[in-house]
């Protein structure tokens, strides 16, 4: 009886565990799509963890980690500096005296990162708990990757004893992380995750355009042989930007498809993830949604805009967040952080700060305004229609001209200052007018920092041969635009285009190290070139050369590297500017292989192993930028090492040299 | 394929074992210690430093591979610390009064390191718009400190030479 009894609740407790397992599968495989998805997600992890180094390296950080901390305890407002010497630090935004920080969408992701870390901290050392944490993640990583490439038993058992080995490494030079650091550290790990994210989502974009192969390797690139690996860790929001336009693009890409399950939901997707990159960087956000709205004016059929209710209601719904933040802040739902005067100590004793100065207009009407940032809900009814009405209107209109005159500067910058362009696009070298933020030759150009990015030139001649081509079977089309595949494409240079204006007249810029205003730029250019038919076609068949060249140019390569810079005694600049001509020369190389692949397939396995040596390139780099030159990058107050005990005493082996 | 299971539970389950026992809760064992170094008060006891070679002369010359900032080489020297007590400072500068610019590493001596120190000055950024001679004077100073006094143990004039 008892043992009947016994055995029914034990099949009803199976029963339950069997349901939530397949209840995280399925929320799993939305998140990461497959097997390959789940490889590339951790994977991702694991390596940006190993460029992970806690602390605040970037000034303006201390400003959105005061807001975060405020935030953690319950408040908007930032009350005091737990992060660096004073709240007058770039970025804090005031409004009647009070002070506030600036991407609150970024800083509302990482509140459950931070509850988690607080939950972890009461059971176990944080330090240890994040090696375990890596360690079991790398164990997961190689199951999956054993099952991927049918060779289940050498990788579950090697990877069982390298993850056990590396555990144990780690203990046993394992430092305390300070506990007034997790605030840091929990915004840290959501850009992380954020990062690894945008591989995921680089994948199934071109996995579903091209093929699984293809987005494997994109994900790979994305990764790896960008400067988005090494951005990760850096709590700014520029990750977030990548990771909200590669959202965007693949819920784009699959609305093109008649054939996508809840056609209208995914592409209301894609406006959902620009109303979530407002709450973080609203300038960028406008950037993502006109180029949306442009490709999707020019590649969608008369019969989509029967789905312009759906599409902006979800639309307005994700922009929610966005306005109620603003209106906590500055009292107009329409007035992000950014467009709110800047904290200036000079400036506290004269106090009153009206949030409508921004657009230099007359300020908004006297209901709710900058006497009382919270009050205003609880104004008269009658003319608050009316007067949001008026206030979207003022936002659209200041919004409108900014972002034209941005775009417009832009332009003109790109004209006359084309020095400046080829500065920050090919050739860094020593930029004089930087020379009082950072007097060494310390930042590098996209296409330095990118070497990868040298296969693009590889665009006009596969366009060309592809026009070609289609003129001879007397098959142009133009509702070919329709298509998933080039209508992405749209919307990849469209978006490419207006982000380089945005920031055309700031750049090049202190404190970039690898152009970060550019970012977003890395990924969608990796998605463009592995798009290209030729380059599509080296990914798929030669994926083998590509996997042995990364790897033997990062173990053999980045040793003969490390030993020269070190060798030489090479200071900071010196060594930031022989990885760039590196990275130039690998660039070069790759340029002129892959303008051969259009027409013939014959050097399909040297531009693979170009490819792999150009990744390889990215990833010395970025090790080497987190141990050896990070003394030389400059030590910050706040700072709790590299996440890895290991690799803290590589870098300390290093730097010693 | 049960051999791999156990090889994955079994590494999985010790990793958090280890996590959980070292964790606040069970405390049965503290996995992360400060790296043990110096303990003694910093500036504080003495010791004997004998010089052993400092350089006669230094360069200002130009990066290498475009990074065009002008770089101050000083060659390395060395020291011989015994009889080290507490935790005293040596600081070793150059100092070109024409330019303005003073650098150099400071030293905390510990009884358990070795004898042996390299006097090694980082590699320093010169503004090319001041640079208007062949060559500049400079001193090298090596001072000890501890127990509140300074003791000057070797100053030395040397001749910075700018190679463009």
């Amino acid at each position: 009886m008892t043992d009947a009894g016994r055995e029914a609740r034990l099949a009803d407790v199976r029963r339950a565990v069997e349901r939530v397992r397949a209840r995280s599968v399925q929320a799993g495989r939305l998140v990461v799509g497959d097997r390959r998805g789940l490889a590339l997600l951790l994977g991702s992890l694991c390596y940006i963890a190993v460029l992970t180094r806690v602390g605040i390296f970037i000034t303006d950080t201390y400003t959105t980690a005061n807001a975060f901390v405020a935030l953690t305890e319950g408040r908007l407002g930032i009350e005091r500096a737990v992060f660096g010497p004073s709240l007058d630090t770039p970025g804090m935004h005031v409004v009647d005296g009070q002070l506030y920080g600036r991407n609150y969408g970024q800083l509302v992701l990482s509140l459950p990162t931070y509850w988690l870390l607080e939950g972890v901290s009461l059971i176990a050392d944080l330090r240890i708990a994040l090696v375990a944490g890596w360690s079991l993640a790398l164990l997961w990583f190689s199951v999956v990757l054993g099952r991927l490439l049918d060779h289940q038993r050498a990788f579950t058992l090697g990877g069982s004893a390298v993850a056990l080995v590396l555990f144990l490494a780690n203990v046993a030079v394992a430092t305390p992380l300070p506990a007034e650091i997790v605030p840091v550290l929990a915004m840290q790990l959501t850009s992380v995750v954020a990062g690894a994210l945008s591989a995921v989502v680089v994948y199934r974009l071109v996995g579903w355009l091209a093929t699984p192969r293809t987005g494997v390797v994109a994900g790979v690139l994305l990764v790896l042989a960008t400067p988005i690996g090494f951005w990760a860790p850096i709590p700014k929001r520029h990750v977030f930007t990548t990771l909200c336009v590669l959202l965007a693009l693949f819920a784009f890409a699959k609305s093109r498809d008649p054939g996508t399950p809840r056609r209208n939901l995914v592409h209301g997707g894609a406006y959902a993830a620009t109303a979530l990159l407002a709450w973080i960087h609203a300038p960028e956000a406008l950037v993502l949604f006109t180029a949306l709205v442009v490709a999707d004016l020019v590649s969608s059929p008369a019969a989509r805009y029967r789905a312009l209710p759906v599409v902006g209601g979800i639309f307005a719904l994700a922009l929610l967040p966005f306005f109620l933040t603003n209106l906590l802040i500055a009292g107009n739902p329409f007035v992000p952080p950014r467009l709110l005067a800047s904290f200036d100590a000079a400036d506290v004793a004269s106090g009153v700060v009206d949030p409508g100065t921004g657009s230099g207009e007359q300020p908004p009407d006297p209901s709710g305004g900058g006497s009382d940032p919270n009050g205003s809900g609880s104004d008269a009814s009658d003319g608050r229609v009316v007067g949001l009405l008026t206030r979207l209107f003022e936002a659209v209109v200041t919004a409108g001209t900014t972002f034209v005159g941005l775009l417009l500067g832009g332009i003109e910058t790109a004209r006359t200052q084309t020095s400046a362009l080829y500065r920050t696009f090919v050739r860094s070298g020593y930029v004089v007018a930087n020379s009082a933020a950072s007097e060494e030759a310390i930042n590098l150009s996209v296409l330095e920092s990118a070497p990868i990015l040298g296969g693009l030139v590889a665009a006009p001649f596969a366009a060309v041969q592809r026009l070609l081509e289609s003129r001879l079977s007397a098959n142009i089309d133009h509702q070919r635009l329709r298509d998933p595949r080039p209508a992405t494409v749209l919307a990849i240079v469209v978006f490419t285009l207006l982000f380089t204006l945005l920031y055309a007249e700031r750049l090049p810029l202190h404190a970039q190290v690898t152009v970060r205003y550019l970012l977003p730029l890395y990924a969608v250019g990796i998605v463009g070139l592995v798009l290209l038919t030729p380059i599509d076609r080296v990914c798929r068949t030669k994926t083998r050369t590509f996997a042995w060249a990364t790897a033997g140019g990062v173990l053999i390569g980045g040793q003969v590297v490390a030993g020269f810079v070190l060798s030489q005694g090479l200071a900071l600049g010196e060594a930031f500017q022989f990885h760039a001509l590196a990275g130039l020369g690998l660039a070069s190389v790759l340029a002129v292989g892959v303008i051969a692949t259009p027409y013939t397939e014959r050097f399909d396995r040297p531009v693979a192993g170009a490819l792999g040596l150009a990744t390889a390139g990215a990833v010395v780099f970025s090790v080497l930028v987190v141990t050896a030159y990070a003394p030389g990058l400059g030590r910050y107050p706040v700072d709790g090492g590299q996440l890895l005990p290991i690799v803290r005493v590589l870098a300390d082996l290093l730097s010693a040299v | 394929m049960e051999e791999t299971r156990l090889a994955v539970y079994g590494v999985a389950g010790f990793i958090l074992m280890v996590t959980l026992v070292s964790g606040p809760l069970v405390g049965a064992v503290d996995l992360t210690q400060e790296p043990t170094g110096c303990t003694e008060p910093i500036g504080s006891g003495s010791a004997t430093v004998d010089v052993d070679s400092l350089p006669d002369s230094a360069t200002i010359s130009k990066g290498q591979f475009g990074a065009e900032t002008y770089y101050l080489d000083v060659p390395d020297g060395s020291a011989t610390v015994t009889n080290v007590t507490g935790q005293p400072i040596l600081s070793y500068t150059i100092s070109i009064p024409e330019l303005g610019r003073t650098a150099g590493p400071t030293l905390f001596l510990c009884a358990d390191q070795s004898s042996q120190q390299t006097l090694s000055i980082q590699r320093l950024t010169i503004d090319e718009n001041t640079l208007d001679d062949e060559a500049y004077d400079a001193t090298l100073t090596l001072i000890l400190r501890g127990d509140g006094e300074e003791v000057l143990v070797r100053e030395q004039s040397i001749t910075v030479e700018v190679q463009r």
